[in-house]
């Protein structure tokens, strides 16, 4: 009897952990190695590359440096604000803490911004980790230029299978794994800018000049400024699932801001130097060209250690979302919702790699004019409206009994605003052509506000005032306290209402 | 039939642990405390802020 009660609780604590299901704090067991271990191979990634790299077209490197470390820190304020306190306090993920603001079955958009962030992400990781390995051989003379493409899709696809053998070991392997590929990483990723800035020189560094500065240099700072708030913003997909392993904020917070933000700062200043020194923001090739083979596949293994790990994680936390889908609860296996979070990007990875990454920095900027509003919806309806408490049993009841049902299951006041605050991002700062269309007499309003605080704090009231005079006026959402309390029994997962 | 079963009991596991997290605070994990708020606060924007305006002050003038 005791064996079966024992085995039930294993039970419990693995569809937990590998699941929906909220991880209750005996059952978190990373520890702050653990998270400062998952953090940070998660936050250390060479897509930093390609933002210091966007940063070094405007900003010269004193205030590149300046602008990039107080942009990822601003960006990760939000997100852990956002995101981290309510999946510490009930163990949930980032999908099951999106319902409160957009309905039980309007989470659905929460699934499929985390699906296709992440998917995009990790595309962007593994194709420039296969370029890299492709390009540093070539450079060194190891393989032909003309063997480039495919030696860069085949180790795309070997990274791919190293990542898939990684993530099926469980919430236990991520954590184990993590650990040494951050020691790791931070050590190669330390060696990598030391060489940069010893082998460019300091001085050709500071003389480097942004390539595409608008002779405005209070906009341009702004511009630095905004393109790590905007980037560092796009970790609100990750924050929950790594952070319901956490027993405290106390214990969360440092390695989100160290670890996601301040790292993803940092790690671009590699970009942002070696784009003034020489025009191009991955310094691999450079490397072996001054320095020989050997520098360049240092760069290279720091870059796959680097972009693995983040990978794996990001894999994780879809997979945690996925399972959010009542159809994948029970009836998928974790390892074939790892393939469902890895398959297209090996689909893309293999086919469509060329495509893709000409379109990377569109991608980018639709996703952080997705992001802002998201974090401002949570926090204004987390503090503010719920006063940090959530109906639990609700988060996991799709009928309309639940609390979050609102009409048929979406929060039309949390689209709205949403809506209204893409809106107001574009109108700050077009994500594509950078045309900055609001300006009050000769004043660009982006200049002094930057696109996501001001979008953050527009779409915030937005959402206060539709939520206060007419949401609660309704009776929807469960803010009224008189509304019908369901019964933990009652909510129970099925293929119908998971 | 075992798969029902199975359905069954992972529907009863899943009821208790809900009711558990409902009832006992034990099973929630900490909220921020004062000192959380400020740390972040701090980092996330008291720092950034005497940076950029730092930054612009000794570079961008």
């Amino acid at each position: 009897m005791a064996a079966s009660a024992s085995g039930q609780e294993m039970s419990a604590a693995h569809l937990a952990v590998e699941g929906s299901w909220p991880v209750v704090p005996k059952e978190r067991n990373w520890g702050i190695v653990g998270l400062f271990g998952v953090t940070l191979s998660a936050g250390i990634a060479a897509w930093s590359y390609s933002i210091g790299g966007a940063v070094s077209w405007y900003l010269t490197a004193a205030l590149g440096t300046i602008a990039m470390i107080a942009g990822a820190l601003v960006g990760m304020y939000f997100v852990t604000l956002a995101a981290m306190p309510v999946s510490v306090k009930y163990g949930i993920d980032t999908i099951a803490a999106s319902k409160p603001q957009y309905g039980s079955r309007g989470s659905a958009f929460s699934i499929l911004v985390q699906y296709a962030s992440i998917i995009g992400w990790n595309c962007i990781l593994i194709i420039l980790f296969g370029r890299a390995t492709a390009n540093v051989l070539a450079a060194g003379g190891v393989i032909g230029e003309d063997l480039t493409s495919i030696v860069s899709i085949i180790v795309s696809l070997i990274t791919i299978a190293i990542a898939y053998v990684m993530v099926i070991g469980g919430a236990d392997s991520i954590r184990n794994n993590s650990v040494w590929i951050a020691m790791s990483v931070a050590i190669a990723g330390g060696i990598v800018l030391v060489v940069l800035i010893t082998q460019t020189g300091v001085d050709t560094i500071a003389a480097g000049q942004p390539a595409f500065a608008t002779g405005n240099l209070h906009l341009d700072y702004m511009l630095g400024f905004e393109i790590l708030v905007a980037t560092v913003l796009s970790w609100w997909p990750y924050v929950g699932g790594i952070m319901r392993m956490s027993k405290s904020v106390s214990q969360a917070l440092l390695p989100a801001m160290i670890c996601l933000g301040l790292m993803t700062g940092l790690i671009g200043l590699i970009g942002l130097y070696a784009g003034l020194a020489t025009g191009e923001p991955d310094p691999s090739i450079s490397f072996v060209q001054v320095t020989g083979l050997w520098m360049g596949l240092v760069a290279v293994v720091f870059i796959g250690l680097a972009n693995v790990g983040t990978a794996i994680v990001g894999v994780y936390a879809t997979m945690i979302g996925l399972k959010q889908i009542p159809a994948f609860q029970y009836r998928l296996s974790w390892r074939w919702t790892a393939a469902i979070a890895l398959g297209p990007v090996a689909i893309i990875a293999a086919l469509f790699s060329g495509p893709f990454m000409d379109n990377i920095l569109t991608f980018m900027y639709l996703l952080g004019v997705i992001f802002a509003p998201i974090c401002a919806v949570q926090i204004v309806d987390y503090y503010l409206f719920r006063r940090q408490r959530l109906h639990l049993p609700s988060l996991y009841d799709y009928s309309s009994r639940g609390r979050y049902y609102f009409w048929g299951g979406f929060n039309l006041v949390g689209f709205a605003a949403t809506v209204a605050g893409m809106l107001c991002y574009w109108f700050l700062l077009d994500p594509v052509t950078y045309e900055n269309r609001l300006v009050i007499g000769d004043v660009i309003v982006f200049q002094w506000t930057s696109a996501s605080i001001l979008t953050i704090v527009f779409t915030g009231a937005v959402y206060w005032l539709l939520t206060r005079f007419v949401v609660i006026p309704l009776r929807k959402g469960g803010y009224v306290e008189a509304e019908p309390v369901l019964a933990p029994a009652e909510a129970v997962p099925g293929p119908s209402n998971i | 039939m075992a798969a029902r079963d199975q359905d069954e009991e992972l529907r009863g596991l899943f009821a208790e642990r809900l009711a558990l997290i409902e009832r006992d605070p034990n099973y929630e994990g900490a909220d921020p405390t004062s000192r959380d708020q400020m740390v972040l606060a701090l980092v996330g924007l008291v720092i950034p802020a005497l940076l950029m305006v730092g930054g612009w002050v000794l570079y961008g003038g």
